[in-house]
């Protein structure tokens, strides 16, 4: 723990002490049998995970949250492996003219469902890369404040000290990294941890008349280091800064609930003269979903990347190899990748059944992900569900083709 | 002459006024447009908060219970945060009519930490589990449908109107046609029931428990059936306070993430 984030729960935690507040709590246990269908026929007990969220408030002017995540991994073997992770710590401080909020925080941006190319202030666990993005997301120390000027919002961020990312074992499940496993790495060269590595970012949103849209701006990091290549070794891994300017909105189209997002990635190799580091590109999403009267939802998406400033077809080659290191996570598995919900809830019953697929175009790859989940009563409910994964080796979800899952998972709210 | 015309006109539109008031008191004569005007029209305070307990029942009589906070200010605009059981804790739901018609919408759902739009297509699709739809929230537009009167009837204690709302051509309605049973003496629609697109009966709201709060007749039972689900969502509305001086900038997307005391 860092010493602001620790600063951030002692105050906390005097604040709890002092008279006048009123403690909250909340949270989830979750555990989990995930088993490998087709590696060996693995059954990895993950007690995943139990989470508390403690919450307070004095009067109506400030409040503040702490949500810590304990995870118990491996319970069948012999050791037990057991990791905590404080996703948020933060104070809220409420105004007439705005809020305010300081502290270890997940700050959401994008008004796309689960793709977004202009949410980049977090950093993500990619350990497991096919968990929802609001899981994947880590806290980060920030100033965060919301102005509200009119029907106008005005969001500014001012994240102080870098802090990267979680990413998978070159060996792991799920490496997704352009290294084969075993391949000898540097440790990586994190920026300096003091106010030269701030990050900062902008936005405006306008809510209302049928049409909800924003404009952001942010300058910050790549959240996956770039290698610094001599020869064929790797003699540093690095972390790059990036520029990114994005557009997003929610409206009715046509009878349709339509989101689109689309940001610009300013990269290091602002004139694309740079072969080790990617071009600057372009990120886009737009999705469109109908709910029939029958409880069925049908959704449909398109999600790329296009790469901008290619010279020639060696360099477009080339650049096919750099993958993108900020933006949807979705481009790092696909440049362009077709999406479809299939939802049909049976709420009598309590059920409800999904089933995302993703087709990865450019490189013929696919993954489906059914799941039905029951809840009994209020606070329970019971998941199970598939990840499979099919397609050419030339694709990334192709790769992990032997890696198909089957898990159950048991939530209980309280 | 032509201030003898005008008297004539003037003396002619004062009979006319006078008859309808006199049809007006009797009853009989109010048309179907009449009496949904009046309900239109009829006093409704200026704001009301209360904490709503919706229960949510399926036809073997299991319940799923969701607490609520609901502040509206008119029929125009409405802000509720769920405060019970654990899994829907800290979502929220906010609604403004404008003056065209035309509404937003938007639920805020703490898994994702964002505020979701909810699209005109996704109107039709159940609130929060329950059996309303987001536009049964809305109120109907008046000049949006037809109206013809029905024969009076008495539901339960409440002697009503009867009138059948048809959307006209073009308005883009959830039912092709509503029966309203109205109280005569406070013009609430204690009960309506809601046609599919088959004709068939989909829905059935009731209100009961009326009472005179700070001179509104206000409903503390509403029930929504869905009778071809055989579901329904009872709401009890508790500690109903009228007319606080809620602060207009409540209802505002803002609010979505913390809930008002």
């Amino acid at each position: 723990m860092n010493r602001p984030v620790a600063f951030i729960l002692l105050m906390i935690f005097w604040l709890a002490a002092a008279p006048g507040w009123a403690i909250g709590y909340r949270g989830f246990l979750q555990p989990m049998v995930k088993s490998y269908t087709s590696k060996d026929g693995i059954v990895p007990f993950k007690f995943d995970a139990l989470r508390l969220e403690i919450t307070s408030s004095y009067g109506y002017d400030i409040s503040w949250l702490v949500r810590n995540d304990i995870y118990l991994d491996n319970l069948t073997e012999e050791r037990l492996t057991a990791r905590h992770e404080i996703r948020e710590a933060y104070v809220d401080y409420y105004t007439p003219a705005g809020d305010f909020r300081v502290g270890e925080q997940i700050i959401s941006w994008g008004m796309a469902d689960e793709n977004n190319p202009t949410d980049n202030i977090n950093p993500e666990d990619f350990s497991d890369p096919f968990v929802e993005k609001s899981e994947r997301k880590l806290g980060v120390l920030a100033l965060k404040s919301d102005i509200y000027l009119g029907n106008w919002l005005l969001e500014g961020v001012w994240v102080p000290y870098f802090k990267a990312s979680v990413l998978p074992d070159l060996s792991g499940d799920y490496s997704f990294m352009p290294f084969p496993p075993g391949t000898p790495l540097p440790s990586t060269t994190e920026p300096p941890q003091d106010p030269s590595s701030s990050q900062f970012g902008l936005r405006a949103v306008k809510r209302g008349q049928g049409f909800d849209w924003s404009l952001s701006y942010y300058s910050g990091y790549e959240k996956i280091f770039t290698p610094v290549m001599s020869g064929p070794l790797v003699t540093k891994l690095i972390y790059n800064r990036i520029r990114i300017a994005g557009a997003d909105f929610a409206s009715d189209f046509f009878g349709l609930d339509t989101r689109g997002e689309t940001a610009y990635f300013i990269t290091e190799d602002e004139d694309g003269s740079d072969p080790e580091i990617k071009n600057p590109y372009f990120q886009y999403v737009l999705e469109s979903s109908y709910t029939f009267e029958n409880d069925f939802k049908l959704g449909l998406a398109h999600a790329g990347e296009t790469t901008v400033m290619i010279d020639d077809q060696t360099e477009a080659e080339q650049e096919k190899l750099i993958f993108p290191r900020a933006g949807m996570q979705l481009c790092m598995f696909s440049t362009n990748a077709w999406l479809l919900i299939l939802e049909k809830e049976f709420p009598d019953q309590y059920i409800s059944i999904r089933s995302p697929v993703i087709h990865d175009a450019a490189n013929d790859g696919m993954l489906v992900r059914p799941e039905a989940s029951w809840s009994p009563q209020d606070n329970l409910t019971y998941y199970i569900g598939l990840v499979l994964f099919s397609g050419s080796g030339d694709s990334m979800l192709g790769s992990f083709s032997d890696m198909d899952q089957a898990y159950f998972k048991i939530r209980y709210s309280f | 002459m032509k201030r003898r015309l005008r008297v004539s006109v003037f003396v002619l539109v004062f009979l006319l006024s006078l008859s309808a008031l006199a049809a007006a008191e009797k009853g009989g004569e109010l048309s179907g447009l009449d009496i949904m005007v009046g309900v239109d029209e009829r006093p409704i305070p200026e704001d009301m908060r209360s904490e709503m307990s919706m229960d949510l029942i399926n036809k073997r009589g299991e319940t799923r219970h969701r607490g609520v906070r609901v502040f509206r200010q008119g029929d125009e605009k409405q802000i509720m945060w769920f405060l019970d059981p654990a899994d829907v804790k800290g979502s929220s739901f906010l609604r403004i009519e404008h003056e065209d018609g035309s509404s937003d919408m938007w639920l805020y759902l703490p898994a994702f930490d964002k505020i979701r739009r909810i699209v005109a297509s996704a109107k039709k699709e159940n609130f929060m589990g329950s059996d309303f739809t987001y536009d049964d929230m809305s109120t109907r537009r008046i000049e949006d449908y037809t109206y013809r009167r029905l024969k009076d009837e008495a539901w339960g204690s409440f002697e009503c109107y009867v009138v059948e709302s048809l959307p006209k051509k073009g308005v883009n309605a959830e039912y092709t046609r509503v029966l309203s049973w109205v109280w005569k003496d406070s013009l609430i629609p204690v009960k309506e029931e809601y046609y599919d697109n088959l004709g068939e009966l989909k829905k059935i709201r009731r209100l009961s428990e009326i009472e005179k709060i700070k001179g509104y007749w206000t409903a503390q039972i509403m029930t929504m059936e869905d009778v071809q689900k055989e579901h329904r969502t009872e709401i009890v509305f508790k500690d109903i306070e009228i007319d606080t001086g809620i602060d207009d900038g409540v209802f505002d997307t803002r609010y979505l993430k913390r809930i008002v005391e």
